[in-house]
């Protein structure tokens, strides 16, 4: 049986949004250097963990480099790949969720109501891209660093799951910023905060109903990947592959 | 009717015998409800502890977000299934020894489903918010998400819970009766409504066993099928060895496995404890013994049939947990916990109960 | 909140009116700003304030987003020359250092002994008053050593330490002075060019961490990625020539593995066979400078030193020439040999041979027509500077010690007994924010505000397209009883009197900022007519580079004829391993390491996190029978250090890697008593020519001992996607 995948069947009650939201991903210009991580971690209150807490593998990353090596000295790679939500249209976190929980957004994000989430983990064993992290008790910040914290992000509760939002928040600022001037969102208006922040331009973002929006012309790239292609999940995040000797 | 004519003889004994201790409350009776009353309290405190901290008491860490608690879950209803299935298939086989097996095997499925249901509490990391997984009415509309396996999950077991409750009332109305004429007080009044008029008419008689007839079958359908579906909450993941098919029928026989051994022990602990030699004999350890070993193959079989598919299938992350359980970090107890021991294990049991070493 | 009496006024006034009028909400809107009197506040809305980031000598333009008068997340200035809105890990991670839990509220004096860490906290006037005493008493001993800075900062500090005979010293351990010095050498001027590796089609890097640290890491990652992929049909080729492989060798399309100081020696290789093959782009008169350089090597012998074989020195040589725009860097473990001046200045010839100087893809120097001379740029300190420091505290010509943002207790290894400082001062007064290493051992802290808190300015010449002028502004209320450092300068020169509080006429240190910029901007033919305009524009932008520039005067030198090996503390018998300590990318020489953040950002080639590991060669551990995991100890002739021994498969079997930037015995919570700090095993050892500390240039030995060692890594290993990256061959 075959899907549209830009329309998922039963994902959402509301009318389809005329937006998509996709991420490219370009690992030829990704370093690792992991300005992305910090930039999530400030935008969207991620938690600090702790040591004893990292130990246990409780930190935190709504995106995260992973790196691989090959070969054996002296002929060594490494190689990164920056992971986060892939915001699937057939996410396999979303039917799993008995309380609906995770679900599918018209714009196509594959979004986790905090409120809603009881906690039964399911749709962090269901995803494989370990990109949804637990909250396994309450969050601590030592004072004042609480005072950082982004008002437009909700601080999630012990026993909840939460993953990458592609800045949520600030899709729909210039979402309500684009409706109030009457427009469609621009190209490049919306950034969310690892993309802005990725010195090399390896992260881009944008809206891949709009055929002239850099992602929905650097997703026809030759050298275009998904992850984990082969389970069917339709991630909304596109790698380009980085190119070897 | 019966294998032992002596038995109309010795119905007034037999009562006595089995009544017994509903009439007489001993002083090691009220010793061991204290000791499991302390077990109570000890994991009532542990459960306070863990929600007021966290469910990060577990010690899980992503990307495990499932550990013992899910792991018990199954065990118990697991068990709760076999006993069912147990006394159903014996019914319906007309296995006349089954009688003193029978009230056991369905006694442990309505205890063993109460304990399950608690492990999927225990499990929650908000549990104050349980009942979003409740479909009741609500201004949002948003209703418990039935594409969820859990949710079927949760139905099958509501379901069977239901139903194995309606099985084990029916053949127990007739000795509410008994129980009834025998006690005073508060609880002649509980009797008498559990009892709903019994007085052993022939057409009482009749309309009760017509409606165990019916009622059997269909309780073993059901308990095969909520099984296969506690099965689907991992078949139905893309975890990797864990998204298969063989999952259903594992977890049935499984279960069944699991279920005898329980049964087993606890028929040897009544046979025991109330000095039941009488009516709980060696027979019943022998032919329960048989029955095992047929798990065991069986299970053996799909342990097998497990690690074929997964060979079979030939998918890079599927192959890696089973390099990992097989020949990597986890060989050791794998191989040595339960491939080689536990059908083993299992098979001597089934020949040690078998060769009588259980009567006396 | 204080609370005035007029201010209670207003508020009483809305309040009346409010009740006057109820339901306009015209009032109620008002009310907010006087209850917060900063009159930017908006519930819910936020404001977005340039400045410019302290965290490394790149200095990148900021915006800070202000919500309801609380600083909540740091980005790149879009309009910053320097990192064109983009912003690395350290840089983002600047809030937790306003909001850090441990920064000094108060002024502190010391009570008991010294370095004990037993403070009391005084009123600022006793402070300033005790200072401003010991300035007097100790007229001609005064030091001060802070981090490297520019700007009307630095020349507050150099104006009164000139009136007072005072030194001013400006330190940090990655300040790649090895660098200026061979730039000296080679062409003339100590400041350091723009690489303009944006337009370069080939990158050949001995050893530079540009993505990590090195000199502006940002601006290259934003180069690096037009590089290698904004050009039509021109996708960049970069090779990385170094023992470790680093994160930026990570990113290489080759990764060339070198014996440690042998560099300058493949440089050496690469150049002989260009000019032997006259691959060179230079005229032959140029030429004929370089020639004698060059051409009495051998390549046999330069290939078995540097373990790189012959044919893959004249094939990086074809490469090369071939190359439209090629381009040489050095820095990194290159520099930080004994002959790291003579290997970065091999490098640079090979710029000249190649013709790359003042090139499009080039090496490139820029300076404004109008230089703001006035304004101090001194030269930055070396580690055998400040030996020469210690000489004098423990002659007794200095004695009195000022610390500002420098930590040398942490940032110098012990061998080059930097502790005398600390032991035979008089007097230390620290202005540092926290309780570092050095801090602990002042007997008066001056607590300045978080960069966030203050004003300030920055003059950036070096490796720069063109040059910047930064602006920094307070975008945050200061949060505790701290004192910008300038004003408090200010005032103490104005109690020392005479002719200092006569050059230093201002009351504040942003008036001292503003009469400096008015003379900087203040003359020139601009569209907006005042200063004040300028001024508030400037603060806008985040500054101003909008200027006028031509390339800098420079006289090309050929490097000297005679190649120098480097040399190696401890005999390789008895230590058979080089050692490299390296800055850590997230907690960089170590100051970063009392963020949360920070700690907590897995390391992007070990994904190790909140703590320290030692990188072996896998074969090399497994002959020395060490696993992955083994607690190691590394010991050389001075000092020893245990910690968690990880396989590094892109290591030179003869090398040990370190990252520095943990082992802090003091510095807060989250760095207090965690990991090691490999400095301490090094000697004093330097570069010969720029005398900088030789950090790659101590010999050591590891072995496994017993004990528990745990490190925190997030290692992808159980995931699906790696098994399947793994069985499936690759991204």
């Amino acid at each position: 049986m075959s899907r549209d995948p830009q329309t998922p069947q039963g994902y959402s009650k509301t009318a389809d949004s005329p937006y998509k939201w996709e991420m490219v991903v370009d690992l030829d210009r990704c370093t690792g250097c992991e300005a992305c991580v910090i930039a999530c971690h400030a935008e969207n209150n991620i938690r600090i963990s702790g040591e004893e807490e990292a130990a246990q593998g409780r930190a935190i990353n709504w995106i995260r480099i992973e790196r691989y090596w090959e070969g054996e000295y002296p002929d060594v790679k490494v190689k990164f790949l920056p992971v986060l939500c892939q915001h699937c249209d057939e996410a396999p976190c979303e039917p799993v969720c008995p309380v609906y929980a995770s679900y599918h957004t018209p714009d196509g994000l594959n979004a986790q109501v905090y409120n809603r989430c009881i906690g039964v983990r399911y749709c962090g064993n269901n995803c494989p891209y370990v990109a949804r992290q637990f909250n396994w008790f309450d969050p601590h910040w030592d004072e004042p660093l609480a005072e950082q914290l982004n008002p437009d992000v909700s601080v999630r509760s012990g026993g909840v799951m939460e993953k990458c939002t592609f800045c949520v928040q600030r899709i729909r600022t210039g979402k309500e910023n684009a409706a109030k001037e009457g427009r469609r969102v621009k190209d490049g208006e919306i950034t969310p905060a690892c993309v802005q922040s990725c010195p090399t331009s390896a992260l881009i973002f944008g809206d891949r109903n709009d055929p002239k929006s850099r992602v929905a012309r650097l997703k026809k790239s030759e050298r275009g990947f998904h992850l984990l292609e082969h389970l069917g999940t339709h991630p909304s995040v596109t790698y380009l592959r980085r190119l070897a000797e | 009717m019966t294998s032992r004519p002596s038995v109309w003889e010795d119905i007034p004994k037999i009562n006595r015998d089995l009544l017994a201790p509903l009439q007489t409350t001993t002083w090691w009776y009220g010793l061991w409800v204290g000791v499991l009353a302390c077990f109570v309290a000890a994991g009532a405190g542990a459960w306070t502890y863990q929600i007021q901290t966290g469910i990060g008491q577990t010690d899980l860490h992503h990307p495990i977000f499932w550990g013992s608690y899910i792991g018990s879950f199954v065990f118990w209803i697991g068990v709760s299934h076999s006993g069912t299935f147990i006394s159903g298939v014996l019914r319906l086989t007309n296995a006349e020894w089954r009688r003193p097996v029978t009230r056991l095997a369905e006694l442990m499925t309505m205890i063993a489903i109460m304990v399950t249901a608690l492990f999927i509490f225990y499990h929650l990391g908000r549990v104050w918010r349980f009942y979003y997984l409740i479909p009741y009415p609500n201004q949002r509309e948003i209703w418990p998400n039935f594409r969820s396996p859990l949710m079927w999950d949760a139905t099958a077991i509501f379901t069977y819970a239901t139903a194995s409750t309606i099985y084990i009332y029916l053949p127990l109305i007739p000795d509410f009766a008994l129980a009834r004429d025998r006690v005073q007080g508060w609880r002649k009044t509980l009797y008498r409504r559990l009892a709903i008029g019994w007085h052993g008419s022939q057409a009482q008689w009749h309309t009760l066993e017509t409606a165990i007839r019916i009622i059997t079958p269909l309780i073993v359908m059901v308990m095969i099928s909520v099984h296969s579906i506690v099965g689907f909450d991992f078949g139905m993941a893309l975890v990797p060895a864990w998204h298969s098919t063989i999952y259903a029928p594992y977890f049935v026989v499984g279960a069944v496995h699991s279920g005898l051994g329980m049964v087993m022990i606890g028929l040897y602990v009544l046979r025991k404890v109330y000095q039941l030699h009488e009516y709980i004999r060696t027979e019943h350890f022998e032919k329960l013994g048989k029955l095992l070993l047929v798990t065991t193959l069986l299970l053996a079989y799909l342990y097998f049939s497990e690690q074929l598919t997964i060979w079979y299938g030939n998918i890079p992350d599927h192959l890696a947990i089973q390099n990992a359980l097989l020949y990597g970090t986890y060989a050791v107890p794998v191989h040595g916990g339960l491939y080689l021991c536990r059908p083993p294990a299992d098979t001597g049991l089934a020949w040690f109960s078998n060769n009588g070493h259980w009567g006396s | 909140m204080d609370l005035h009496r007029r201010t209670l006024f207003k508020i009483l006034g809305l309040t009346a009116a409010g009740s006057a009028l109820p339901g306009c909400e015209r009032d109620v809107h008002n009310l907010v700003p006087y209850l917060l009197p900063d009159e930017d506040i908006v519930p819910g809305v936020a404001n977005w304030y340039a400045t410019t980031c302290q965290g490394c000598e790149a200095g990148c333009g900021m915006m800070v987003r202000v919500m309801e008068g609380r600083a909540k997340k740091i980005e790149g200035n879009p309009r910053h020359p320097v990192n064109e809105g983009k912003l690395c890990a350290r840089g983002q991670a600047a809030l937790q250092h306003l909001y850090n839990p441990d920064r000094l509220q108060v002024p502190l004096r010391r009570e008991g002994r010294r370095g004990e860490g037993r403070f009391r906290p005084i009123p600022w006037e006793e402070g300033i008053a005790e200072w401003v005493k010991q300035l007097r008493m100790e007229t001609g001993a005064a030091a001060m050593i802070a981090r490297p800075m520019t700007g009307t900062l630095t020349s507050l500090f150099a104006t009164v330490l000139d009136a007072l005979s005072g030194r001013l010293l400006l330190y940090e351990s990655t300040g790649e002075q090895t660098l200026r010095t061979a730039h000296l050498r080679s062409f003339g001027t100590p400041v350091l060019p723009h690489y303009d590796l944006a337009h370069a089609d080939y990158l050949l890097s001995f050893g530079t961490p540009f993505l990590e640290h090195w000199l502006s890491p940002v601006s290259f990652g934003v180069a690096y990625g037009k590089f290698r992929q904004d050009r039509l049909m021109v996708r960049g080729r970069f090779i990385q020539v170094e023992p470790r492989l680093s994160l930026t060798a990570a990113n290489a399309d080759r990764w060339i593995p070198v014996r440690p100081g042998t560099e300058g020696l493949l440089a050496l290789g690469i150049g002989h066979v260009l000019v032997k093959e006259g691959l060179t782009r230079l005229s032959s008169s140029q030429l004929a400078d370089f020639q004698p350089s060059f051409s009495s090597v051998s390549l046999e012998h330069i290939s078995t030193t540097t373990e790189v074989s012959q044919e893959t020195i004249t094939q990086l040589a074809h490469e090369v020439s071939s190359a439209t725009a090629p381009l040489f860097m050095g820095g990194g473990p290159a520099a930080a040999q004994t002959n790291g001046t003579e290997t970065l200045t091999l490098i640079n010839a090979l710029n000249v041979l190649m013709g790359v100087i003042d090139r499009r893809g080039g090496v490139q120097w820029r300076e404004p027509r109008h230089s703001p001379l006035d304004i101090a740029h001194p030269d930055l300190t070396n580690e055998h500077e400040l030996m020469d420091l210690a000489q004098e505290f423990e002659q007794g010509s200095r004695t009195l010690l000022h610390l500002y943002s420098a930590n040398p207790r942490f940032t110098l290894p012990p061998s080059l007994k930097f502790e005398r400082v600390f032991e035979r001062a008089k007097f230390i007064v620290s202005f540092s924010p926290f309780l570092d290493e050095s801090t602990m051992m002042a007997d008066l802290i001056l607590p300045d505000h978080d960069p966030l808190e203050s004003w300030g300015d920055r003059i950036q010449m070096d490796t720069l397209p063109i040059p910047a002028w930064s602006l920094s502004q307070p975008v945050v209320r200061p949060l505790y009883d701290t004192r910008p450092i300038g004003d408090v300068w200010l005032e103490a020169a104005h109690r020392l009197g005479g002719s200092l509080s006569k050059r230093l006429p201002w009351t504040s240190f942003h008036d001292m900022l503003q009469s400096k910029w008015e003379r900087m901007i203040g003359d020139r033919e601009d569209s907006s007519p005042t200063f004040e305009s300028r001024w508030k524009e400037a603060l806008r932008q985040g500054g101003r580079w909008s200027m006028e520039t031509h390339p800098r005067q420079i006289s090309v030198t050929a490097p000297s004829k005679e190649y120098e090996p480097p040399e190696f503390l401890g005999n390789s018998t008895e230590y058979p391993f080089y050692c490299y300590p390296y800055p850590s990318l997230s907690l960089h020489d170590g100051r970063g390491a009392n963020l949360p953040w920070l700690q907590e950002l897995p390391n992007p080639l070990t994904t190790g996190m909140w703590g320290s590991w030692i990188e072996i060669n896998p074969a090399t551990a497994q002959a020395l029978g060490i696993h992955a995991g083994d607690l190691v100890r590394v010991t050389s002739d001075y000092g020893t250090i245990e910690a968690h021994a990880i396989f590094f498969p892109g290591l030179h079997p003869e090398l040990l890697a370190i990252p520095i930037g943990q082992g802090h015995q003091a510095y807060g919570r989250y760095a207090k008593g965690r990991g090691i700090n490999p400095l301490t095993l090094l000697g004093p050892t330097f570069d010969r020519h720029s005398g900088t500390l030789a950090s790659g240039a101590t010999r050591v030995r590891i072995e496994r001992v017993k004990g528990q060692s745990q490190l925190v890594m997030l290692d992808p290993k159980n995931h699906p996607i790696s098994h399947h990256i793994q069985e499936t061959g690759g991204l």
